[in-house]
């Protein structure tokens, strides 16, 4: 047989041994046609050392693990950022105190369609064609593979739900600057003073 | 998936917010040693780690029965690690012969400062960094789930997605162009 038949079959000799005798206590238990080759085959002993030499290099790229404060101040800003992404608290709602009917209005236009979304995304019961595929593959057969894939989705609507939150906040700090100018030189319609004057035409 | 992983998902889905906390410290180092292994930068890589455990959090409340924690994990971390690196690059294009600096290995520097060896040893070291970012993700990505993560073929084929043939003349592939390259620099005595 060519020695090329052989290399596939190195590699893995070569990175699931660590030292010389667990090399060797790995050849003794391998394929007698592979040994013989290698016994025979300086070509091929000489790729299996190279291999070995390669992957031995690779240690350059192992880290010292972060100490135990590094690790509390990673899961505390993994605390806090789940917090701020809550699904519709992460949109900075202006006081309704100084609420404007018209600012209302647009308010209430945004929540709608933040409860569509939330409702369509993250409703939950039985799954049904009518939902988003991530959550129809779930119970499909395939193993870890499809759960994974479920999980995937499930992870990419999620990003997704997000940036639309993120669009929606912006459209609200639009709509409050919008007013925030409005406001200047014009008078504005209060809810606190319960009147209607000063509209601007 | 392992019982204890098993009943800390369970704990979690329940609403014990602690929970979480267990899955993260069974899985952080791993995380972060597959994390560093691509960015070789440790600033990275924690962020990579924490933008992984966030998505699981995320999806943690659905998740599936069949699915392994650090499987999935791997997976996001490979992908986020190759966005960042992507990223980078983009960057590194505008600012035209701006160079990220490698991390220096401080451990290497504090015992032999300023030693000609240590000199020699921190190029070999860059060089193998260079010539493993140079592979292409896919190939790079199962020779580090193979060599720092010690999985199995029929894992990283999960995690990857692909056959365990794939994985496998990845693994070749990738371990062959490093040989060459490292041949070429003199970096390694053997040839054939
Ligand atoms: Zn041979």
């Amino acid at each position: 047989m060519r020695c090329s038949k052989f290399r596939k079959a190195v590699l893995p000799l070569a990175m699931e041994t660590g030292d010389e005798r667990e090399l060797a206590l790995r050849l003794e238990r391998t394929d007698v046609k592979l040994r013989s080759h290698l016994d025979s085959c300086e070509e091929c002993r000489s790729y299996l050392r190279s291999c070995r030499e390669t992957l031995a290099g690779l240690s350059v790229l192992e880290a010292d693990q972060p100490g135990e404060r590094k690790w509390s101040e990673v899961r505390d800003a993994i605390h806090e950022a789940v917090r701020q992404k809550a699904p519709v608290y992460g949109v900075a709602w202006p006081s309704l105190s100084r609420v404007s009917w018209a600012r209302a209005g647009a308010i209430a236009a945004v929540a709608l369609i933040i409860s569509a979304v939330s409702f369509v995304y993250f409703r939950p019961g039985p799954l049904d064609e009518s939902l988003p595929r991530a959550l129809r593959v779930a119970g499909a057969p395939g193993g870890e593979e499809a759960d994974l894939a479920f999980l995937d989705e499930l992870e990419v609507t999620d990003r997704e739900y997000d940036e639309l939150i993120s669009e929606i906040d912006e459209l609200m700090r639009e709509i409050d600057t919008a007013y925030a100018q409005l406001d200047i030189g014009t008078g504005e319609v209060s809810l606190d003073k319960g009147r209607f004057e000063n509209i601007p035409t | 998936m392992c019982p204890e992983e098993k009943k800390l998902i369970a704990d979690f889905q329940g609403g014990d917010g602690g929970a979480f906390d267990k899955i993260f410290e069974m899985y952080r180092e791993r995380a972060y040693r597959a994390a560093y292994a691509w960015t070789r930068n440790r600033d990275d890589a924690l962020d990579i780690v924490q933008e992984a455990f966030i998505k699981l959090y995320k999806v943690l409340g659905r998740w599936k029965p069949r699915a392994s924690v650090y499987t999935w994990l791997y997976r996001v971390i490979i992908n986020l690690s190759i966005d960042r690196g992507r990223k980078k690059t983009r960057r590194r294009e505008v600012r035209t012969g701006d160079i990220v600096p490698e991390e220096r290995d401080e451990r290497l520097i504090s015992r032999d400062i300023g030693g000609f060896e240590s000199v020699a040893r921190e190029e070999t070291r860059t060089f193998i960094r260079r010539a493993v970012s140079s592979l292409p993700p896919k190939q790079r990505a199962a020779l580090i789930l193979k060599y720092f993560e010690g999985l199995t073929i029929a894992e990283i084929a999960v995690i990857q997605g692909c056959s365990q043939g794939a994985i496998k003349a990845n693994l070749f592939h990738a371990v062959n162009k490093l040989r060459i390259i490292l041949k070429k620099n003199g970096t390694t005595d053997y040839a054939d």
